[in-house]
């Protein structure tokens, strides 16, 4: 299963309003490139896509809120998924691309004998599975879309071997995070600060 | 279940060579009150108690390695699990006193839905255990001080009634280090371990 493949399936369910957050490297440009547009947080450092996104869920509670996270981050802070369990909230849905490497590093393990979505559910969220195949994923990202969360899909993913670009202002920086704030402001329930 | 009664278990079972790790807190005032000569490190902060531990067991791999850990504690870096489980140490025992709360709080609680056996599983640990009497404790501690590791044994435990203040000196600071650092100098593999 490529991580590009899953990406494309997932893109074609997120809505223009639903907030998408990812973590650094690979998933960061393959992301852009499969939805520029909308409410994109790019390349939080490694550990905290799923806190950023868990704290987004609590502003924008009517909201669906995805983190796409990557192994190599989640285990840089595993505890998030404690206080994730504790919060509980009912529109995250999050997606750890596994690659079983720090890709970035010339194909470094990050572990060869974790199951994050063990160690998820032992964390205290229900609903938290892996996926090996694009069917499953597709099937697993189109419930959890649908359904009450927290949602997390651990998607068993080939390294990657090519590379893919993207426009780093869009991305990364001031811009990318005034893009983002543009989109959230868009929403129709959009309360605007106090 | 009570923290002291298996701290008490515990310390009966643990020769002078083996060495100990305590978190902050309760862990250490009662277990430098029941075990007063031997290899202790007192007092580690939040989170480090097992990684600290772990690399004990690098350091040392001819002796059992004890971290007495808690679960605030743990749970600031459930991530050490990953490492613990990937360095695979065999005299490696982790035993988490389980009270739920952060006891130095006014009881917050730590988190209601977590497992934390099930964590360090997911983590890849294959030994692990939940004990919930003290009979239990004690046949998992003696298995896992007889056994090859890593072991991970969570014991829930009732938040502590009383308080027992350390003496500081023993629990804290250079002088707590030198004793421990003396105590690991006594063992006879030292030399070779050095090598």
């Amino acid at each position: 299963m490529k991580r590009f493949d899953c990406l494309k399936i997932l893109a074609s369910l997120v809505d223009e309003h639903m907030l998408a957050v990812t973590s650094l490297s690979t998933n960061t440009p393959f992301w852009f490139n499969v939805r520029p547009e909308g409410p994109n947080f790019f390349a939080l450092n490694m550990g905290l896509c799923l806190p950023f996104a868990l704290g987004l869920s609590v502003a924008f509670p009517k909201r669906k809120i995805i983190a796409i996270d990557s192994d190599g981050s989640l285990m840089n802070d595993s505890s998030s998924l404690i206080t994730v369990a504790d919060v509980n909230p009912a529109n995250l849905v999050a997606f750890v691309m596994d690659n079983g490497s720090y890709a970035f590093m010339s194909s470094t393990f990050t572990t060869r004998r974790t199951d994050l979505a063990k160690m998820a559910q032992g964390a205290g969220i229900a609903n938290a599975r892996t996926v090996d195949t694009l069917e499953e994923f597709s099937a697993a990202a189109k419930q959890a879309m649908e359904s009450p969360g927290p949602t997390l899909i651990v998607a068993k993913v080939e390294r990657d071997t090519g590379r893919v670009s993207a426009d780093r202002s869009r991305t990364s920086g001031r811009p990318m995070r005034e893009w983002f704030m543009d989109a959230v402001r868009r929403h129709p329930d959009y309360q605007g600060r106090s | 279940m009570k923290r002291l009664d298996c701290l008490k278990l515990l310390a009966a079972m643990v020769d002078p060579h083996m060495l100990t790790v305590t978190s902050l807190s309760s862990n250490t005032a009662f277990w430098s009150d029941l075990r007063r000569e031997g290899a202790s490190f007192f007092g580690c902060n939040m989170g480090l108690c097992i990684p600290f531990a772990l690399g004990l067991t690098a350091a040392f791999p001819k002796r059992k390695v004890i971290a007495l850990d808690s679960d605030g504690s743990l749970m600031n870096d459930t991530s050490s699990l990953i490492t613990l489980a990937d360095v695979d140490p065999p005299n490696f025992v982790a035993i988490v006193m389980d009270n739920g709360s952060y006891a130095r709080m006014g009881s917050t609680f730590t988190t209601r839905k977590t497992d934390l056996e099930k964590i360090a599983q997911g983590a890849g640990i294959a030994n692990t255990a939940t004990v919930r009497s003290e009979e239990a404790f004690s046949a998992a501690a003696r298995q896992a001080l007889e056994s090859t590791g890593p072991h991970f044994i969570v014991a829930k435990v009732e938040p502590d009634r009383v308080r027992v203040k350390g003496d500081p000196h023993r629990t804290y600071g250079r002088f707590m280090r030198e004793m421990f650092a003396d105590a690991v100098r006594r063992h006879p593999d030292y030399q070779q371990a050095r090598k």
